[in-house]
């Protein structure tokens, strides 16, 4: 940022004694130090007593240092809650999240039940077979009732092919 | 890595695979169950993984590009089960034991898993 337009004039002693006289040079210096501190503080925003830095009294603060910030303040180093993010910032790239994956042969072409502990956090759920039928299939059916926060629950996989044929299951859950 | 797998006598991959990256909420639960029990023949293992065949098995699976057999470059999917049924057998020679104060189903073995002969 620019320095002030006028530079600091210190006034001596032998201009402000009792016997000196009150002079251009004297009151100049006066003018050019209130300019320069009026400019300091802040020149293009309006004036308020006890200016607190919000952008109009005076200019916000652009970075404060790691570990500057006491823990008195708004925010602290390492100590981010719910008031801090804005629920439009949080994206799904932020989550924490990974795949659990099921398979089985099937032994024959009847339907065959399985039953697949999963995390209560799981989604995107997907099947899938090794070979195609209009009659073969893999379907999901979540276990029932209200689960308890944090404990699993159960998923039952039906499957319906041949002997032989290999039916899958995947789905993603949110990890810590 | 956590690998649980239905296995016949000779430690041949036959029946359901899971496999997760986080154990479940009851350390005591079981990954996975049949509907009327295991069928004769197949016992249920929790696998004991080292981390190169841990590795190995992350390597092997997820989107790969290939040369089909056109000669053309195809992106496939590898499913993680798949790779770990063609490839792995589990290792029938030793059962491991559980260390005391381990929380672990008690109708499950603890085995690890051994490469396949190449055909």
């Amino acid at each position: 940022m620019a320095a002030p337009s006028k530079a600091w004039v210190t006034q001596a002693d032998s201009q402000i004694d009792a016997d000196s006289p009150i002079d251009s040079v004297l009151m100049t210096g006066y003018r050019d130090d209130l300019v320069h501190l009026r400019e300091w503080l802040g020149l293009g925003y309006t004036a308020a007593q006890n200016h607190d830095h919000d952008g109009v009294n005076s200019k916000q603060v652009v970075t404060i240092a790691d570990g500057a910030v006491n823990t008195s303040a708004k925010v602290a180093a390492n100590v981010i809650n719910t008031t801090h993010l804005i629920d439009a910032n949080v994206t799904l790239a932020k989550l924490k999240w990974t795949t659990g994956s099921w398979s089985q042969i099937l032994p024959d072409n009847l339907e065959n039940a399985y039953d697949v502990t999963i995390s209560q956090h799981s989604h995107n759920f997907r099947t899938d077979m090794s070979s195609s039928s209009a009659l073969y299939y893999v379907r999901i059916m979540l276990g029932g009732g209200h689960p308890v926060n944090g404990q699993d629950i159960k998923m039952r996989v039906f499957a319906q092919g041949g002997a032989g044929i290999t039916a899958y299951a995947s789905w993603d859950y949110h990890i810590n | 890595m956590y690998i649980e797998v239905e296995h016949d006598k000779d430690g041949n991959l036959v029946g359901q695979i899971r496999c997760d990256d986080t154990l479940p909420i009851n350390p005591q639960g079981k990954f996975f169950e049949r509907e009327g029990g295991l069928p004769a023949g197949l016992k249920q293992a929790r696998i004991q993984l080292d981390t190169l065949t841990a590795m190995a098995i992350e390597q092997g699976c997820g989107q790969k590009a290939v040369i089909n057999s056109k000669g053309e470059p195809e992106i496939v999917f590898i499913d993680r089960c798949d790779f770990i049924r063609q490839n792995f057998k589990v290792d029938m020679t030793h059962e491991i034991p559980i260390p005391p104060g381990v929380k672990f189903p008690r109708e499950l073995g603890m085995r690890s898993l051994v490469k396949k002969p190449p055909l």
